[in-house]
């Protein structure tokens, strides 16, 4: 009996030793919040979510790997980082606006909040959307920036999630530019698929699509419901 | 005492007269070093053997041939595992990347081993570096196809240790020069290379082959990415071709077609007076195959075999117990497969004014005088593999003549339908079922029909066809066509489409254009890796693969068929109807983006070498 106290004893003080032991994993996982939106005058621009993306690098250290940072549907972007410095840049023609090879400087120490100023080919805003019966309506302004690309199409999307975009959808209609009318009002309608008709709310949003640019420029997405 | 030290004394005096005086000399037993290697020619063909075996592919029977379920060829039937070919949404950046630098090492290697160490003799030395340099030339040209303009290495990199590693970081080449590079090398090595009688070494003709393909790849870029609203270019033209050289490109493709054609040294395969076994023999008859140019063989003898008919014979041939009918032919495939007599493809599923089904007597009489091309690329229901029938019923549709309507009933498969016919047949289709056909047609070409091919322990030995005979009519073709000698173009298709079952001559000068020749490709070549590269090529991938449901050439189709119950009808009872419908099994659309026409260049490459220039978009 006395053998047994001994080695439960015994194996009680290994496990105590074994649980407070080891301390290799001495690094807190990185902390800072680096928050901000791509903005044109202050606004934010609607992108395709995971479409662009921004590269921070940090000098330095052995490990000298990009920090990918994908920017959302509402162009807000958000990363985990160390307190250092870093050196933010965009990819090359990434995103729908007039490719930016600067790097900026940043200095990360505790929550940081930058937003970055582009400037687009083209904007696209005051959009309305209203539902007439198995129909999504829309309206919306289409103007001109910058006229190096030229304007493909406006498309009219519409989705069954909170994500809506060229690659997320269940339905789209383009209005060709040729139809369009730069500078002022514009309209587009598409037929809902039956499933979405039986849900009875539906997500929308008009999207432009520029020659020579890979991502379309959005307006935010919209929830309707009939 | 004194006795140790005796022993000591003559232990040592043992052992140092013991070893002879090539002890630290002596050959090593696990290695072979290389005076061995480059003097002997078996060794050095081993040496060969391994760079072969390394070329990449896209797609071939061993490596990623999953991925002929990606594009617009095919979706997945097969087990749940790479369901995810259903649903991709957009193709990452770095899927076609191909960033071989240690191969190319390897062979750069070689070729200075052979210059310097190799006293074999001089004729054979020669043909052997030819060998090497064809082998890095089809490497460089694998890379530029998928990265654009790429570091033209062509000797070992050795460090100097001196603390400065710039001399090493080898900046991408334009894409213009890449190509050049590889046309001056396959010039140059054309009338070195021996091998005239093997179709899996390379001969003169191979390298004419492969510069028959680089050069028109070359030409349609310089041609078609100068029509796209805004190019697809770099400013330092790693990326780009001047539309001024397209034609120059497409003179050199054709004229090295021309050589191979007047050579007489191959002619299409006509072993077969059964046009759709024939075309299939073309891809898997390894005996005395007049069209092969150029193969990756297998050998079951050498322990060298595939699991290519293990995973995609039809359901109701196969011999193992798992597997079977992973790829799926889909129905616009099939379609694009004319009529004999010229009309389009389209198969008759209703009466004209769309009121009722077409009745056929038997499942293969939808598919009667189309191009024989269909029946050696694909098993279209009914008809046979490996002299088993591949029944294929997706189920029964009853009259109801209360409702003035059929009601169509599925079941599982092999399953008897209350009449005591079949409701379900064993092949399918299903359009839940895993492994067997989701979209009502199994995969032929490439599927080997020998016995025990689809079991795990025989498998198969067919080979991968790299080039063939039909590629080079159809590039001959596409360069007569660009370069505005239709005539020439109308010729080659229609020496191609007479082994299709076409009528000599079918085609004039006046019926060539791109559209023509762009379907041409699409089903002689189907399912031999050529597809996705030419609708690149050529520019319109995007538009092909755009991502839009309501587009058949990014959303499929499968054609499912019907036993029809009408007993109060003999014109139509018993009869089979079909009907077409979205493969059930797909989820999305392709969508391919303008940032997949070049990939990614590795993170790790750009951080080794600044002076790599990232492609469009990336």
């Amino acid at each position: 009996m006395n053998a047994y106290k001994y080695i439960i004893v015994l194996l009680v003080a290994a496990m105590t030793l074994a649980l407070s032991g080891c301390e290799f994993d001495n690094f807190d996982p990185p902390s800072s919040a680096f928050t901000g939106q791509i903005v044109y005058n202050g606004e934010a621009i609607g992108l395709r979510s995971t479409g662009v993306q921004l590269e921070l690098w940090q000098d330095g250290y052995d490990d000298f790997e990009k920090i990918p940072v994908h920017v959302d549907q509402d162009g807000s972007f958000s990363a985990m980082l160390f307190d250092g410095d870093y050196k933010l840049t965009f990819l090359n023609n990434n995103g729908p606006w007039v490719g930016n090879t600067d790097t900026t400087l940043l200095t990360i120490k505790g929550n940081t909040q930058m937003d970055l100023e582009v400037e687009p080919y083209y904007t696209i805003g005051d959009a309305s959307f209203s539902v007439n019966g198995s129909n999504v309506e829309a309206t919306f302004t289409v103007n001109e920036v910058n006229s190096s690309l030229s304007l493909l199409s406006a498309q009219l999307l519409i989705g069954a999630t909170t994500i809506v975009d060229a690659v997320r959808r269940e339905g789209v209609t383009r209005v060709n530019s040729s139809q369009l009318n730069v500078g002022g009002s514009n309209s587009a309608s598409i037929e809902m698929p039956e499933e979405i008709v039986a849900k009875g709310y539906v997500f929308a949003r008009v999207g432009l699509q520029i020659a020579g640019s890979q991502e379309l420029i959005y307006t935010p997405v919209m929830k309707l419901e009939f | 005492m004194k006795s140790l030290k005796i022993f000591i004394f003559a232990f040592i005096a043992l052992w140092s007269t013991g070893c002879n005086d090539m002890w630290l000399d002596r050959e090593p037993f696990s290695i072979l070093v290389d005076e061995q290697v480059w003097n002997d020619e078996v060794l050095v063909t081993g040496v060969l053997s391994n760079f072969y075996d390394r070329l990449p592919a896209h797609y071939s029977l061993t490596s990623g041939w999953t991925n002929m379920a990606a594009y617009n060829e095919a979706t997945w039937s097969g087990n749940a595992n790479n369901n995810g070919l259903n649903s991709i949404n957009t193709y990452g950046i770095n899927r076609w990347t191909y960033w071989d630098y240690g191969l190319i090492r390897d062979i750069n290697l070689a070729i200075d081993k052979m210059e310097e160490e190799s006293e074999l003799p001089e004729s054979t030395i020669t043909a052997l570096i030819a060998e090497l340099r064809f082998i890095r030339a089809y490497i460089y040209f694998e890379m530029v196809k998928r990265m654009g303009g790429i570091p033209l290495v062509t000797e070992q990199l050795i460090y100097d240790f001196s603390g400065d590693v710039t001399y090493l970081q080898v900046p991408r080449s334009t894409e213009e020069e890449a190509y050049d590079f590889i046309a001056s090398e396959l010039d140059e090595i054309a009338d070195q290379l021996g091998n005239l009688s093997s179709k899996t070494r390379a001969n003169k003709y191979t390298a004419l082959a492969l510069k028959s393909r680089a050069m028109l790849y070359a030409a349609s870029i310089a041609r078609y990415n100068n029509m796209l609203p805004v190019p697809i270019e770099t400013d330092g033209g790693e990326v780009g071709i001047s539309a001024s050289r397209a034609d120059e490109y497409y003179q050199l493709s054709l004229e090295a077609s021309q050589e191979i054609l007047t050579s007489n040294r191959y002619r299409l395969y006509t072993g077969n007076s059964d046009l759709g076994e024939n075309f299939y023999e073309v891809t898997m008859n390894k005996s005395n195959n007049p069209e092969v140019i150029w193969a990756q063989d297998f050998s079951a003898d050498a322990d060298k075999r595939h699991g290519f008919a293990y995973d995609n014979i039809a359901r109701p041939a196969r011999e193992d117990n798992l597997s079977s009918s992973a790829i799926g032919p889909v129905l616009e495939l099939v379609e694009d497969f004319e009529y004999l007599d010229g009309s389009t493809g389209e198969l008759k599923t209703r009466t004209e004014d769309d009121s009722d089904y077409i009745y056929y007597d038997e499942l293969t009489d939808i598919f009667e005088n189309k191009d024989a091309r269909l029946f050696g690329t694909v098993v279209v229901p009914g008809s046979d593999f490996r002299g088993i029938e591949i029944f294929m019923q997706a189920g029964v549709m009853e009259w109801d003549s209360a409702a003035d309507a059929y009601n169509a009933t599925e079941g599982a498969l092999g399953s008897t339908h209350s009449d005591d016919g079949v409701l379900t047949a064993l092949g399918g289709p299903s359009r839940t079922t895993f492994e067997v056909s989701n979209t009502g047609f199994y995969l032929r070409k490439y599927v080997s029909n020998e016995g025990q091919a689809s079991t795990r322990g025989v498998a198969s030995d067919n080979w991968w066809v790299r080039i063939r005979l039909g590629e080079i009519y159809l590039n001959a073709a596409e360069a007569a066509f660009e370069l505005g000698q239709r005539g020439e173009a109308a010729e080659y298709l229609n020496t191609l489409r007479e082994r299709a079952g076409f009528a000599p001559n079918f085609l004039m000068a006046n019926d060539v254009d791109f559209d023509l020749i762009r379907n041409e490709r699409r089903v002689e070549l189907a399912f031999e890796d050529h597809n996705m590269w030419d609708l690149m090529r050529w520019r319109i991938a995007h538009e092909v693969l755009n991502g839009d449901k309501s587009n058949p050439g990014a959303y499929y189709s499968a054609l499912y068929p019907y036993r029809v119950i009408r007993p109060g009808d003999p014109e139509k009872d018993g009869k089979f109807v079909f009907e077409k419908m979205a493969v059930p099994r797909l989820i999305n659309a392709r969508f391919f983006q303008m940032s997949n026409y070049y990939s990614e260049i590795p993170q790790n490459a750009i951080n080794n070498n600044p002076k790599l220039v990232r492609n469009p978009f990336h």
